[in-house]
């Protein structure tokens, strides 16, 4: 068999050392040949490849529904997402559907999928999409509405929803940008409002109905639009006032007038995953996430998670527990954290740490608690957290000022914010990282430079401080985002800063700070404002959104890849002006692109909170007097402000 | 505190994860086997694992050695089944041995490269392997600075031997693999690619085993 021996080094002997393998290569876990051949030549193929533990694989001749979960941005961020890990569990634990991971192929894969003409595929089995009863995108943040067209159109599918005739794939999105879908709406079958957990499995069971019973599109949207949280937007007709406002929207074929968001009312019966796909590449986040309450009691006018996710439901100290220790075994993290959007704001708190730490300390594991105010700052339970491993530390005072931290209901002092530092640098931090908005409504140049003297006042905190750590600086970094009005929020009828006045106000920041112990960083301007733009846009930024792309816009979010030129250009194309809807205040009487969806929170109170605004006058937080948001009509009255299953 | 070699294989799309990643896999993987492991002293606790030798991404292995250090009792035979309870698709555990060489021991790596079958595959790569000017570029330090550096990829050859099956061509190699020189298959393939002006991308490459400086198998 040995065709050729040859030996030109004086080396007699041939022949393996080690023993070779008879069968090789084609066996059962291998990718498809023509992808094969390609991971060799691209950035961290492991992106591609699946095969990661505890991924779920089912034999696809046993199901009715094949799911592809799909994540607008590369796996390093999707596989961070919290709620695609619940999702791909709770699809994977029925009997009848298999849900398997996609993520945006990053530029050097796509060009060469592209140029070979291989489809995007799933990671667990390699199977091209396009052939999936059910394609669903996790939509995190405006900015990734160019990558959910770039990666239909790489799976081989129509980008246009009318262009996709046959029942499957049904093309559905939910997450925070669902809130308003309209600027995607031409592209989506249908939007999923709200928490997802049973309002995806109410789906599933339509599909599945629909494909045994050979029903069409038509028919199943039709049917959807009936379940609750389902947003079809095929079956609303949008009308326009001649200044480019919205005149109405008309619903057709029975669909509800106006579509109320999803929730789960109890988290304590919600589902959890007991697994999480354990990543082999580095990704944002990784470690075990739970979740201890969904909702937030501060009000901060800013905020659209806030108001997005009311009313307050927690989770027992039980339950975290349980899911903490099932995910560490099953996963092997050396790391938990607990996720909500204000940590420090869990009623149990105390009681929570001192369980998990009963044993997460004995094996090696770190509790991070993200998210922490500064005004109740739990200084003892950190010292606690960080007996395994030290985080660093963050706080949010958001604006510079007093007046303007009352504007945005922050409800944060500056005597907090440095009494804060002081105990930070007392228990040997000397980094302390601080965020910042800049843009807020009615901010002027004053409130700018209060960001300024504020780091500094944290700067002279940390040398004034007798117990701070001997022979370090200290360091204090100002991360300042442009602020972006976004719907459901009371600032959602502000005017976003023009790119001029940001840049202005960035630069005067930057000179207002004296010292190198404070380190500077921005949001560049021109991302954020395609963000404003998209946010509060309506159904007509379709065809720009689909214009851009079509001329080579992906990941805008990714500083190489935004092509603002490009965008604004499109614009002009389409006869649209993209400050119309980012640097426009609107009035109160007008219909927003989104007012057909319900989110809970009732439009009486965002206006009387932006209202409030104006005069800078605050709102206390839910737990001390309950502000009539209106959210808990959702949850048959209860919310979980007022202590857990109180019905106010 | 004792001192274990652990022997795996990784094969199939597990061989796309690259060593930094491996690494942190298995550390995972011993957390979860709930093996009495040592951990260091210091402000960060972490178990100690030593990989002998890296893996080149894109690089199935069959007799990989990893050190582990443990504390508290256990048997070989355990670690193993533990392990190989917990481990993800392609990674298995194959034995457990006694550390007998050490690390500065090794010196060679044998690796099987198959290509797919084509019309003189077999005395192209021949006559490239004997002809003795094979070079490849490589990143690598020239006075300190990171350069792209022009090795002799031919003077590496140890030992090599080509021969048939009904479905490859498979070309058993040993190359340097040891602390002090390191040729990885994919240096020789480009190398290959430009001595012979093609584009050839091999079906598969395996890494059989370690070797010391008398091409005695490493243990």
């Amino acid at each position: 068999m040995r065709k050729s021996q040859i030996s030109d080094l004086s080396y007699d002997k041939c022949g393996p050392m080690w023993a070779s393998v008879p069968t090789f290569f084609f066996g059962s876990d291998y990718m498809k040949r023509e992808v094969e051949k390609i991971l060799g030549l691209v950035q961290k193929p492991a992106r591609y490849t699946g095969g990661e533990l505890n991924e779920v694989i089912k034999n696809k001749d046993d199901v009715d529904l094949r799911f592809a979960f799909c994540f607008p941005d590369t796996y390093e961020i999707g596989m961070s997402n919290l709620g695609m890990k619940i999702l791909y569990s709770l699809i994977n634990a029925r009997d009848d559907a298999w849900c398997e991971r996609v993520f945006a192929p990053d530029v050097d894969m796509e060009d060469i999928m592209r140029e070979r003409n291989i489809p995007l595929f799933a990671l667990e089995s390699g199977d091209y999409i396009r052939d999936f009863d059910a394609i669903g995108f996790s939509l995190g943040y405006e900015l990734c509405y160019t990558n959910v067209l770039n990666m239909l159109d790489l799976a081989g599918l129509p980008v246009l929803s009318k262009d996709r005739t046959s029942l499957t794939p049904i093309v559905m999105a939910g997450g925070a940008c669902a809130c308003n879908p309209e600027p995607i709406a031409d592209f989506v079958d249908l939007f999923q409002l709200g928490d997802g957990e049973e309002m995806m499995n109410d789906v599933l069971d339509l599909l599945r109905e629909c494909k045994k019973n050979g029903e069409s599109k038509e028919e199943f949207l039709k049917k959807a639009s009936q379940i609750q949280g389902i947003y079809v937007p095929s079956l609303y007709d949008v009308e326009y006032n001649d200044d480019g406002t919205v005149k109405c929207v008309t619903p057709k074929e029975n669909a509800p007038a106006k579509v109320t968001k999803r929730i789960v009312s109890d988290m304590d019966n919600i589902f959890y995953p007991d697994k999480f796909v354990v990543p082999f590449i580095d990704i944002v986040h990784d470690r075990v996430v739970t979740e201890i309450f969904r909702g937030c009691t501060r009000g901060c006018r800013f905020c659209q998670a806030c108001f997005l996710n009311r009313p307050i439901r927690e989770k027992s100290v039980d339950v975290i527990n349980e899911d903490c220790k099932k995910l560490c075994a099953s996963s092997g993290y050396d790391e938990i954290s607990l996720c909500s959007l204000s940590s420090s704001d869990y009623s149990e708190l105390p009681e929570l740490l001192s369980e998990l730490l009963s044993w997460a300390t004995k094996d090696k594991i770190n509790v991070a608690l993200p998210s922490l105010r500064v005004d109740n700052f739990p200084e003892e339970l950190v010292k606690k957290l960080n007996e395994v491993r030290r985080s660093g530390l963050t706080f949010a005072p958001e604006a510079g000022t007093q007046r303007l931290r009352d504007v945005i209901n922050k409800n944060v002092t500056e005597a907090e914010v440095l009494e804060t530092s002081k105990k930070a640098f007392a228990g040997g931090w000397c980094a302390v990282k601080l965020y910042f908005m800049i843009g807020l409504p009615t901010e002027t140049m004053e409130d700018v430079e209060g960001i300024a003297q504020l780091a500094q006042k944290v700067v002279n905190a940390f040398y004034y401080n007798p117990d701070k750590p001997k022979g370090k600086g200290v360091n204090v970094s100002v991360s300042a985002s442009s602020f972006v009005p976004k719907p459901f929020t009371p600032f959602q009828w502000e005017a976003q800063d023009t790119p001029e006045m940001l840049e202005a106000k960035q630069n005067h920041l930057r000179e207002s700070v004296t010292t190198k112990k404070v380190t500077l960083k921005f949001h560049k301007i021109p991302i954020s404002f395609l963000e404003g733009v998209l946010a509060r846009g309506d159904r007509r930024l379709g065809e720009v959104i689909l214009r851009a792309w079509q001329k080579g816009c992906k990941f805008d979010s990714w500083d190489d890849h935004y092509k603002f030129d490009v965008w604004m250009e499109t614009f002009e194309e389409c006869g649209l002006d993209p400050r119309f809807y980012a640097s426009r205040k609107r009035e109160f009487t007008e219909v927003l692109p989104w007012d057909h969806l319900d989110y809970g929170i009732r439009r009486e109170f965002l206006e009387n909170e932006c209202k409030k605004a104006y005069e800078a006058v605050t709102t206390p937080q839910c737990r001390e007097n309950c502000a009539a948001c209106g959210a808990n009509k959702l949850n048959g009255g209860k919310c979980d402000a007022f202590g857990k299953s109180m019905v106010q | 505190m004792r001192l274990v070699r652990v022997w795996f294989s990784k094969q199939g799309r597990i061989k796309y994860v690259s060593h930094l990643d491996i690494m942190r896999c298995m550390t995972r993987a011993v957390r979860r086997a709930d093996i009495p492991l040592w951990y260091t002293e210091g402000f960060n606790p972490h178990p100690y694992l030593n990989f002998l030798q890296p893996m080149p991404l894109g690089v199935e292995g069959l007799n990989e050695p990893l050190d582990i250090r443990i504390e508290g009792e256990i048997s070989d035979k355990e670690i193993m089944d533990k392990l190989n309870a917990v481990l993800p698709v392609g990674i298995e555990i194959t034995k457990v041995t006694e550390p007998f060489m050490k690390s500065n021991d090794l010196a060679f790596a044998e690796y099987e490269i198959y290509f797919e079958k084509e019309e003189n595959l077999t005395d192209k790569l021949v006559r490239a392997m004997d002809s003795g000017v094979l070079t490849c570029e490589k990143m690598g330090k020239v006075n300190g600075r990171k350069r792209v550096k022009e090795v002799n990829v031919s003077e590496n050859i140890r030992k090599y031997s080509i021969y048939e099956n009904d479905d490859a061509v498979i070309m058993n190699v040993v190359l340097p693999g040891g602390n002090t020189k390191n040729v990885n298959p994919m240096n020789l393939l480009d190398a290959l690619n430009r001595f012979l002006e093609s584009d050839i991308v091999p079906l598969n490459i395996i890494r059989l085993g370690l070797l010391d400086d008398k091409l005695i198998p490493f243990e």
